[in-house]
C-alpha cells in the first residue's frame, strides 16, 4: 500500500514546503486542506496514512480537527506542525491524540526522522 | 580595512582566545566539574571558530569545531574527561596553535594527522556519551530528590511485586521544545507504571531547565525494560534511552512494623543532607524575568493610585461602599507589599565582591587592613542595588588608599598597625542605611578648607566660620577634587561629588563624619524602593507638587511675626534651631505672589544634615505616588525629581529636595550680591 498524506496548513507556502519534503520521503500527497473543517472532510474522503496538521488556522483550529478526526477514526496518524513558542498548544494537540510534532521553521531531515519514528 | 589588517586583528584576538583556552584546559584537568571554567573554554573556542570561519581558515575552523563539540558535551555534563581524552584535547589545541601560525595553508601531512586526531576525539566522545549519560550533578540531585515519601512509595511497590527502574533519557542536541518532549516521555511512562520522581524535578523539566538528558524513577507495573526503551525511542527527538533496575532502591530497608528499639529506627531514618535541603529550597523558587517584575510593580503602582482616587470619590456615599473600599485598600496594600518584596534582593550581591577588592587594594598599598562586613542580608530594591556598586567601590577605595595610614604611621600615632575598614548595612524605618567607616587619619579640616578656598568654593569669611563638621562636607562640592592628590580623601580624579550625585539620583543622601586622626565615616541613606513613595502633596503657585515624605521632618504653620530676617534671608527659630526659609515657588523659578500673609504653611524638609523650611501656599495631604520618569528633555531640571500621575489623571511634579537646596544656595548667593 502506498503511503499517503494529507497536508493541512492555511498558508500555501507551508503546504508546498511540506509537500516537497513528504514526496522526497516516499509519500503521496493525496490532498491539501486550508483549515480544520476541510481537514475533516478530506480525511473522511481519502483516509490518508498520515496527516500533517497546522495548529492555528481559520474556521477550525488544528486541535479541534485532531479531536474530530480521531473521533471518526481512532487509528489516524497525525503530526502537529507548530510555530515556535506554541508550547501549551502543542501539549494540547498531543493530549488530543496527535502522535508527534515538528516545529516551524524545520529542517527537512527532522520531518523525515519524525516519519521514521512514527512508522517504525 | 584591508585583508592584511583583518588578518592581523584576527591573530591578535585568536592569541588571546588560545591563552584563555589553554588556561581553562589546565584548570579542567584539576577540576573537571568547574562549570564556569568550562563555559569560558567553550566561549573561547566558539569565538575562535566563528572568527576563523569568517576568515576562511578551514583547518582552524575544523579543529575548533571539534573542540567545541567536545566541550559542549562536557558542559552538558554528559561525561567526565579521562586523562586520556584530555591528552588528545591538548594535542588538538597544539594543532590548533600550529594551524593558527599558518592559517591560510593547511599542510597535507598535518592535515592527515589532524583528521586522525579529530576522529579519535570524536569516537572517544561518542563512546563515552553512549555509555553513561549520568553525571555527578545528576547523581547528587538524585540523592537529594529521593526523600522519605519516594522511598515509601518504592517500598510499597516492592511489596506488591513491582520493580523500580531508573530511566535515563537523552534528547537530540537540537531539540526544539525540550519540555514537550519530556512531557511526551512522562506521558508514555505514566501509562506503563508510576513515575516516582524525575531528575531534575518536573517543574524544571517544564521550564526547560535541563540540558539534554533527564532521569525518571519509575515503578513498572507490567512489561519489561526493553518495551519501555522501545516505546520511548519512538518519541521524536529521543536519541537514547537507558532503562536499568534501580539497584540503590533495593537497599531501602523495610520500615519496622512492630515497635523496635530506638536505635534501629534512627538508623533507618536518614537525616536529609544539607545539599538535599538546599535543593528542595531551590525547587520552591521560580525564576522570573526582571522585566515582568517591573511591569507588575508598575501595575500595582497604578492600582495604588486608582485606589486612592476611588476612596476620594466614594467617601461618604454609603457605609457599604466605604467598607468595601477599605477592604480593597487592605488587599491592595498587601499586594503592593508583596510586589515590592519580589523586587528586594539582599545587598550581599554587591558586598560579596568587596572583600577581594579590599584585599587587593591593601596589598597594593602595603597596608594592613581588617575588613569587616555586616548586614549583608539587608534587602533593598534590585534597581537600587545595581547602582550602588560604583559609589561603594569609590568609598572603599578612598578608605583604603587615603583613610587608613601605613602601618608605621599608625604605630607612630599609637594605633593598632592593622587598620579597620567597616562596611555595614541595616534598616532604619523606611530606609536602608549603609555605613563605610575606617579608623584612619580622618579628614583634616585645615587641608580641606584651604583646598576649597583655593578652588574658590568658599570665601575667607566662610572659612573662618566653619566648624570641623562643615569643613568635611566640602569634599562633596563639585570642583573640589581633581586628579591631583591634595587632600587625604580625594584623589583618583573621580570626585566625591560624583558619588554624592549618584546616591542622590537614587533618592538617597550621603553625609560624612570625621575625626581628625581617628576615623572617617560615610553614612548613606537610601529608600527601600524607587517605585512607589509616600509623598506630602503641597500647593504652590497654583500647582500641586509632591515632596517625598521621608525628607519631610514636620509641617508647621508659622505666623508672620515668627519669621525673622538675617542677612536678608528668611529664617525661623524653632526649638532653638535656626532654619532658613524659602518660598517654594521662588526656588522653582516662579514669581512669588506679592502680598503679605498672616500665616504661612511651611514644610520642614531634611536632606542629609541640612534642614530647610519650604513655604508653600497650602498643605494638601499625604498620598502614595508612583515615580515616573519625566523623560530626557527635563532631566537635570534643578529641583524636579520626576513626575507622577494622580488618581484623577492630572500630572504632578515631584520635588527634588536635595536639588532645591542647591538652588537655595544659589539663590542666597544672588541675594547677597543684590543686597
Amino acid at each position: 500500500m502506498s503511503k499517503t498524506v494529507l497536508v493541512v496548513d492555511d498558508t500555501a507556502f507551508m503546504r508546498m514546503t511540506i509537500k516537497n519534503i513528504m514526496e522526497k520521503n516516499g509519500y503521496e500527497v493525496i490532498a491539501e486542506g486550508e483549515d480544520g473543517l476541510q481537514a475533516i472532510e478530506l480525511y473522511k474522503k481519502h483516509r490518508p496514512s498520515l496527516v500533517t496538521m497546522d495548529i492555528t488556522m481559520p474556521n477550525m483550529d488544528g486541535i479541534t480537527a485532531i479531536k474530530e478526526i480521531l473521533a471518526h477514526d481512532s487509528t489516524a496518524s497525525i503530526i502537529v506542525v507548530s510555530a515556535m513558542g506554541q508550547k501549551s498548544l502543542v501539549i494540547d494537540a498531543l493530549n488530543a491524540g496527535a502522535k508527534d510534532f515538528v516545529v516551524k521553521p524545520f529542517q527537512p531531515d527532522r520531518i523525515a526522522e519524525a516519519l521514521q519514528k512514527i512508522n517504525g | 580595512m584591508d585583508a592584511a589588517e583583518y588578518a592581523e586583528l584576527f591573530q591578535a584576538e585568536a592569541g588571546e582566545y588560545m591563552q584563555v583556552l589553554n588556561q581553562c584546559l589546565l584548570n579542567l584537568e584539576k577540576q573537571p566539574c568547574d562549570r564556569e571554567n568550562l563555559l569560558e573554554a567553550f566561549r573561547a573556542v566558539h569565538s575562535l571558530k566563528g572568527m576563523a570561519g569568517t576568515m576562511g581558515y578551514q583547518q582552524v575552523t575544523d579543529i575548533a569545531h571539534c573542540l567545541e563539540n567536545f566541550l559542549e558535551d562536557l558542559k552538558a555534563a554528559l561525561f567526565e574527561p579521562s586523562a586520556e581524552v584530555l591528552d588528545l584535547v591538548f594535542q588538538a589545541v597544539d594543532y590548533l596553535q600550529l594551524s593558527l601560525a599558518n592559517p591560510e595553508k593547511s599542510l597535507p601531512r598535518d592535515r592527515k594527522k589532524v583528521e586522525q586526531l579529530l576522529t579519535r576525539i570524536r569516537s572517544f566522545q561518542s563512546s563515552l556519551t553512549a555509555g553513561q549519560p549520568k553525571n555527578r550533578d545528576q547523581e547528587e540531585q538524585l540523592q537529594s530528590i529521593v526523600g522519605e515519601t519516594e522511598r515509601e512509595i518504592i517500598r510499597q511497590a516492592r511489596d506488591k511485586g513491582h520493580s523500580p527502574y531508573l530511566i535515563e533519557v537523552v534528547l537530540r542536541r537540537d531539540t526544539v521544545m525540550k519540555s514537550v518532549r519530556a512531557y511526551m516521555v512522562l506521558r508514555v511512562l505514566e501509562e506503563l507504571g508510576e513515575v516516582v520522581f524525575t531528575v531534575p524535578p518536573q517543574p524544571d523539566l517544564e521550564e526547560e531547565r535541563f540540558e539534554y538528558g533527564f532521569q525518571v524513577g519509575l515503578i513498572l507495573h507490567g512489561g519489561n525494560p526493553e518495551q519501555v526503551e522501545n516505546m520511548l525511542l519512538k518519541i521524536g527527538d529521543v536519541e537514547q534511552v537507558t532503562v536499568s533496575p534501580w539497584e540503590e532502591a533495593a537497599n531501602f530497608q523495610q520500615e519496622p512494623v512492630s515497635p523496635q528499639p530506638e536505635t534501629d529506627t534512627v538508623e533507618t531514618e536518614e537525616v536529609p543532607s544539607k545539599v538535599a535541603q538546599a535543593m528542595r529550597a531551590v525547587d520552591k523558587m521560580v525564576r522570573v524575568e526582571t522585566q515582568k517584575l517591573d511591569e507588575l510593580v508598575n501595575l500595582v503602582g497604578e492600582m495604588v493610585v486608582t485606589r486612592t482616587r476611588i476612596g476620594e470619590i466614594g467617601r461618604g456615599y454609603s457605609e457599604d461602599l466605604d467598607n468595601t473600599i477599605d477592604q480593597l485598600k487592605r488587599a491592595i496594600t498587601n499586594l503592593q507589599d508583596t510586589a515590592m518584596k519580589l523586587r528586594m534582593v539582599p545587598i550581599k550581591q554587591v558586598f560579596d565582591r568587596f572583600p577581594r577588592m579590599v584585599r587587593d587594594l591593601s596589598r597594593d598599598s602595603q597596608k594592613q587592613i581588617r575588613f569587616l562586613i555586616s548586614g549583608e542580608n539587608t534587602e533593598l530594591d534590585r534597581s537600587i542595588i545595581n547602582q550602588l556598586s560604583d559609589p561603594l567601590v569609590h568609598l572603599l577605595r578612598n578608605a583604603v588608599d587615603h583613610g587608613i595610614e601605613s602601618p608605621d604611621s599608625r604605630v607612630a600615632a599609637g594605633k593598632d598597625p592593622v587598620g579597620s575598614v567597616i562596611l555595614k548595612a541595616f534598616h532604619e524605618g523606611n530606609q536602608v542605611v549603609i555605613i563605610v567607616e575606617d579608623d584612619g587619619a580622618g579628614i583634616d579640616p585645615r587641608k580641606v578648607t584651604q583646598r576649597a578656598l583655593e578652588r574658590g568654593l568658599i570665601s575667607e569669611a566662610e572659612r573662618g566660620r566653619m566648624i570641623e563638621e562643615d569643613a568635611s562636607q566640602l569634599i562633596f562640592k563639585s570642583g573640589f577634587s581633581t586628579a591631583e592628590q591634595i587632600t587625604e580623601i580625594s584623589g583618583r580624579g573621580v570626585g566625591m561629588d560624583v558619588v554624592k550625585k549618584s546616591i542622590e539620583a537614587l533618592h538617597g543622601t550621603i553625609e560624612v563624619q570625621s575625626k581628625t586622626g581617628a576615623m572617617t565615616r560615610f553614612i548613606l541613606r537610601l529608600p527601600l524602593t524607587l517605585a512607589i513613595i509616600k509623598s506630602l502633596m503641597v500647593r504652590s503657585a497654583g500647582q500641586i507638587y509632591a515632596i517625598p515624605i521621608e525628607l519631610v521632618r514636620e509641617n508647621v504653620y508659622l505666623e508672620s511675626s515668627e519669621i525673622k530676617t538675617i542677612n536678608g534671608h528668611l529664617v525661623v527659630n524653632m526649638r532653638n534651631e535656626v532654619i532658613p526659609l524659602y518660598f517654594l515657588d521662588e526656588l522653582l523659578g516662579f514669581d512669588r505672589e506679592k502680598g503679605k500673609r498672616d500665616e504661612y504653611s511651611v514644610v520642614i524638609a531634611e536632606a542629609g544634615s541640612k534642614t530647610t523650611g519650604l513655604i508653600v501656599d497650602e498643605l494638601v495631604g499625604q498620598q502614595e505616588i508612583m515615580i515616573k520618569s519625566i523623560g530626557q528633555y527635563f532631566q537635570g531640571l534643578k529641583g524636579i525629581a520626576g513626575a507622577t500621575i494622580l488618581g484623577d489623571g492630572s500630572v504632578t511634579l515631584i520635588i527634588d529636595v536635595v536639588g532645591l537646596f542647591d538652588n537655595g544656595r544659589v539663590y542666597i548667593e544672588q541675594n547677597r550680591i543684590s543686597c
